[in-house]
């Protein structure tokens, strides 16, 4: 930093090609800025931050499930208003919202059409659909005992509630093989709901129920929260037009990942005004500039806009939490400018910003690809969203440090020209770094508390990869394998509820479809009843229905159809019901997952093992496979983090040719990381993801602090350096503070480690210094 | 095929809840004499609050070589609780509660939501029009042919809708002063149910705690193995 004395005093006239370069950068940034603006796609998809390597069923299962039937869905509770009226708002919003393109479908009542296609569908294929034990059930329906109290249990429904229904359909299926089938389709289709006037209802019957599909992942926010506008647009409408005031209550994924949204961008924003409000304050406080205030902002923009640009262009999108951390990730580029200006303005009077530039840019250079290769480091992280932001915050570095070396120096003006003010705090600083840096004990000291620290807290590091709904997934190399397999999961399941203790309840594709070798085993069984149509004539004649009316029956006998296969259920009324147990693959290369909702799991290990004897499927807690995909998450964080480090110690090392410089720069970052991670444990915290990509953040800025203040080792420049410190410091805490106050867990992490660590990674930097080689400036008398 | 997906939407017992609903509003207490028209009737209908009847059913169905016979109770409480016990030929209970009907009887427990049929759900608004003596909703859905005859009177309905056509020809009430003594529903496929009333108070005015022991689903009967007496 010398080299700020030797060029200076002179002011130069900036070479018409440096205002030029700056010129054709700034350029370049607004045709970016228009670029990204005119082609910016922010997308929410969590899965995206779904490890590549993750075990194919799960990783296939995490990304269906986002964008599953049931996600999509959003349900509307409408209440406090006389049921009829709540039947006509229902159809009021249905309409409104059925006319919508965002709108895949509203399911508000019971539908005719529906149950005719209920009967089409099935009622052919009755006798494949018996049951799931054919070769107990049917011998016994079918044998002369069983055909008796078939014929009695006809005639006895003939007479009973049902008897119009039993009437209608007895000449074709006497053995009322159909209205069993119902029976278990109608226990799978309520659900708990009730219907009036055809209109669904709470089983209270006191409030109407939609349900609301829309064509987007239900965590795709910004589809979501469009969504919401529409049912919010058409629920104004029904009470307008119905003149009548009535509750709305919305639930679903969609809705809590537009609350989220919301939630985290109020946060954001909020925090945002505070902290540049206190950033502005400190800058001009400290400066007493509103040119340095202007210019210090100019590498974040750069840099933010380089970052989305790069993005974009690499990935044809910007995802959500890559706008978001990327862009705080960003805030360490303010540190450039902000050391540059610092520089500057206590340099000697009329000294040309060219000049300072670069005197200190071996300092900035050297920080700021440091920080770029620990970023990069990330590129590697086999998480997609990870790599993205990976690439995000490095081009973002890259940028800024490209801005603040070529577009501040032109504007930087005279040097020289800080106030008095601004004079007598850097002086304040520089007098405090080198007290500390005389007092080779308290370096000493100052690393041992940071080192005990580590050591204390690590020891009780707490980690939580929270995330939460079970299943039973079934994945086979065909799609008749995997009915197979969920035929068997469910008779499973029935064990298992029977023996008690294990579930209560589940839902699954196997109520409505078995898999085509069942029905063929159940065909066959009625293929085997030997004289089936004439015993059964026999037995019906015998319990007084005139058995001439059963030839429909027996002419069905003659001509079974094929089974009923998953295709024509999907294509059925049924769809929306079936398609929330089927999770097909987007690229068609695999069959579909069938998934089973379970209900009430009191005992989890006995689940496991009485799917055991089901290679095809597995039980699967979201909570435990999220948690432990995020587990893996976090720890591949920190083995990258350790990689960029040594890419960081082996960059700082061909700088200095020094281990104790190198050691010096940054080992007051990494003491500051670790312990600031002690801290929180030693206070309770368990420590997330979102804690580890703090850690990144101290690092980067902490380290630079250490690079800077060796790079300075011995200059006269000290004031400005630890000014650019103090002020980079101080706005980082105040902002990263605020954030630690956010009731979003994830802003609050990264808010904590962020703040206190860079907090620590300023005291510790000038006790770093202690590990250089103090002999040689003592020399100097520099100590 | 001899069924076509009307017998799914017309499972829900609509002739037996008919009966019952119609043998509701037709036992006034307090009025011997005979009505003179069907204004008469309907306001005699309308104030019943509550009462009790023994009947027994016979159903003619074109698949059975005999008639099914069965007998039990019934019991309504205004404005729209009702309750059917059949004791022979083997228990069965059928109870109203708002738009949902629970069946227990040999088959088991279940529930059958009316609404989910709108052809079911307007018969049964019918009827509850008839107890209100709502004639003009009951002439928009029916024609209403009301005669006096040397033993009382008859009222006969006859659907209007299509659909409704397409499951009941006619229902006929017979009775004498405000006292149903027969109803016959015939089918549009010619099955007829005859449900003949006696012992009918319909003075009847249940407290709290009777009416929660009287309209109550009885637990499902064991299954018998002989079906229906005939």
């Amino acid at each position: 930093m010398n080299g700020a004395a030797t060029g200076g005093g002179v002011a130069e006239r900036e070479p018409r090609r440096a205002v030029w370069t700056a010129g054709l950068l700034l350029a370049l940034c607004v045709a970016l800025g228009v670029f990204c603006a005119l082609r910016l796609k922010v997308v929410s998809d969590i899965t995206h931050f779904l490890p590549d390597d993750s075990d194919a069923v799960t990783a296939r299962l995490l990304r269906g499930l986002s964008s599953a039937n049931v996600a999509q869905r959003t349900v509307l509770i409408l209440g406090g208003a006389p049921a009829d009226v709540l039947g006509e708002a229902s159809a009021h919003i249905a309409a409104g919202l059925r006319a919508e393109p965002a709108i895949a479908g509203v399911e508000r009542a019971v539908d005719d059409d529906a149950q005719k296609q209920l009967y089409e569908l099935y009622f052919p294929h009755r006798y494949g659909l018996f049951s799931a034990e054919p070769e107990r059930d049917y011998p016994a329906l079918l044998s002369d005992a069983g055909l008796t109290a078939a014929a009695g249990e006809l005639v006895r429904r003939l007479g009973s509630a049902d008897g119009p229904f039993v009437r209608k359909l007895a000449p074709e299926d006497p053995l009322l093989i159909f209205p069993h089938i119902v029976s278990r389709l109608d226990r799978a289709r309520r659900g708990g709901l009730s219907v009036r006037d055809g209109v669904f209802f709470t089983n209270d019957g006191q409030r109407a129920v939609l349900f609301v599909r829309s064509h987007a992942s239900a965590l795709d926010a910004p589809a979501q929260r469009t969504v919401l506008g529409l049912i919010e647009r058409e629920v104004a409408k029904a009470r307008a037009e119905l003149r009548a005031s009535f509750t709305v209550e919305k639930s679903g994924v969609g809705r809590y990942s537009v609350h989220a949204e919301q939630a985290v961008r109020a946060d954001i924003e909020r925090i945002s005004v505070l902290s540049t409000v206190l950033i502005i304050a400190m800058v001009l406080l400290a400066l007493r500039s509103f040119r340095a205030l202007v210019l210090v902002t100019i590498p974040t923009v750069f840099g933010a806009v380089f970052a989305c640009a790069a993005t974009l262009i690499l990935f044809g999108r910007v995802h959500g939490m890559t706008l978001a951390f990327g862009t705080t990730l960003l805030g360490v580029c303010s540190d450039y400018p902000v050391h540059l200006i610092g520089h500057h303005l206590l340099a000697p009077k009329g000294q040309h910003g060219s000049v300072t530039a670069r005197a200190i840019w071996p300092a900035i250079r050297l920080g700021g690809l440091t920080t770029i290769a620990g970023l990069a480091g990330l590129g590697i992280a086999g998480f997609p969203g990870i790599r993205e932001l990976a690439v995000f915050s490095a081009v973002g570095v890259l940028a800024s440090l490209v801005a603040t070396h070529r577009i501040v120096p032109v504007a930087l003006g005279v040097g020289g020209a800080a106030a008095g003010s601004t004079r007598a705090l850097a002086d304040w600083l520089a007098a405090g770094i080198r007290a500390v840096e005389r007092r080779a004990a308290l370096c000493w000291a100052l690393l041992g508390i940071a080192l005990a620290l580590c050591v204390a807290g690590f020891s009780s590091l707490r980690f939580q990869d929270d995330l939460a709904g079970k299943l039973v997934v079934v994945a086979a190399d065909s799609v008749d394998g995997a009915l197979a397999a969920n035929d068997r999961v469910a008779a499973a399941l029935d064990t298992a509820i029977a023996a008690g203790g294990v579930l209560a309840d589940y839902r699954g594709l196997h109520t409505l479809l078995w898999a085509p070798a069942l029905q063929q085993q159940n065909l066959a069984a009625v293929r085997a009843a030997p004289q089936l149509a004439p015993r059964t004539l026999a037995a019906f004649e015998a319990a007084g229905v005139d058995a001439a009316q059963l030839e429909p029956f027996v002419r069905g006998l003659a001509s079974l159809p094929p089974p009923l296969t998953l295709n024509a259920l999907l294509e059925s009324p049924l769809s929306p019901v079936a398609s929330s147990f089927v999770l097909d693959d987007p690229e068609a290369q695999h069959p579909p997952l069938l998934l089973t909702h379970l209900r009430g799991v009191r005992d989890p290990r006995a689940l496991e093992r009485a799917l055991a004897a089901i290679p095809e499927a597995r039980y699967f807690d979201q909570r435990t496979v999220l948690s432990s995909t995020y587990a893996g998450f976090r720890a591949r964080a920190f083995e990258l983090l350790a990689g960029g480090l040594f890419a960081v110690l082996g960059m700082v090392l061909a700088r200095y040719r020094s281990l104790r410089r190198s050691l010096a720069a940054i080992t007051p970052a990494v003491l500051a990381s670790a312990a600031t991670l002690s801290v929180l444990s030693v206070f309770g915290v368990r420590l997330d993801l979102f804690h580890v990509l703090g850690v990144l953040l101290v690092l980067s800025m902490g380290e630079d602090y250490g690079v800077f203040l060796v790079e300075n080792d011995g200059g006269e420049d000290l004031p400005a350096t630890a000014l650019g410190i103090a002020l980079a410091c101080a706005s980082t805490v105040a902002s990263f503070g605020l954030l630690a106050l956010s009731d979003i867990p994830a802003l609050r992490s990264l808010g904590q480690v962020v703040s206190i660590g860079v907090l620590l990674a300023t005291v510790f930097a000038p006790a770093g210094l202690v590990l250089l080689d103090r002999s040689a400036r003592a020399a100097r008398g520099d100590l | 095929m001899c069924c076509s997906s009307d017998c799914v939407r017309n499972r829900f017992g609509w002739s037996a809840l008919l009966a019952l609903l119609l043998l509701a509003c037709a036992q006034p207490a307090f009025a011997q004499a005979a009505p003179l028209s069907v204004d008469d009737l309907l306001t005699r209908f309308s104030q019943i609050q509550g009462l009790r009847a023994r009947y027994v059913e016979e159903k003619r169905i074109a698949l059975l070589k005999m008639p099914l016979r069965s007998e039990g109770t019934i019991a309504f409480a205004a404005p729209g609780a009702l309750v059917r016990r059949a004791e022979k030929p083997e228990p069965a209970t059928l109870l109203l509660e708002g738009e949902v009907l629970w069946v227990s009887d040999a088959s088991g427990k279940r529930r059958i939501d009316l609404g989910e049929n709108a052809v079911v759900k307007h018969f049964v608004l019918t009827f509850v029009n008839v107890l209100r003596g709502d004639q003009a909703a009951l002439a928009r859905a029916y024609t209403l042919k009301f005669a006096v005859t040397a033993a009382g009177w008859t009222l006969e309905l006859t659907p209007k809708a299509p659909e409704l056509r397409r499951f009941v020809a006619r229902a006929v009430l017979e009775g004498h002063g405000a006292i149903v003594d027969r109803m016959t529903l015939t089918e549009e496929n010619g099955d007829v149910t005859l449900m003949q009333f006696s012992a009918v108070d319909s003075n009847v005015r249940f407290d709290a705690g009777e009416r929660a022991r009287t309209f109550k689903l009885d637990a499902a009967p064991a299954r018998t193995a002989r079906g229906a007496e005939r």
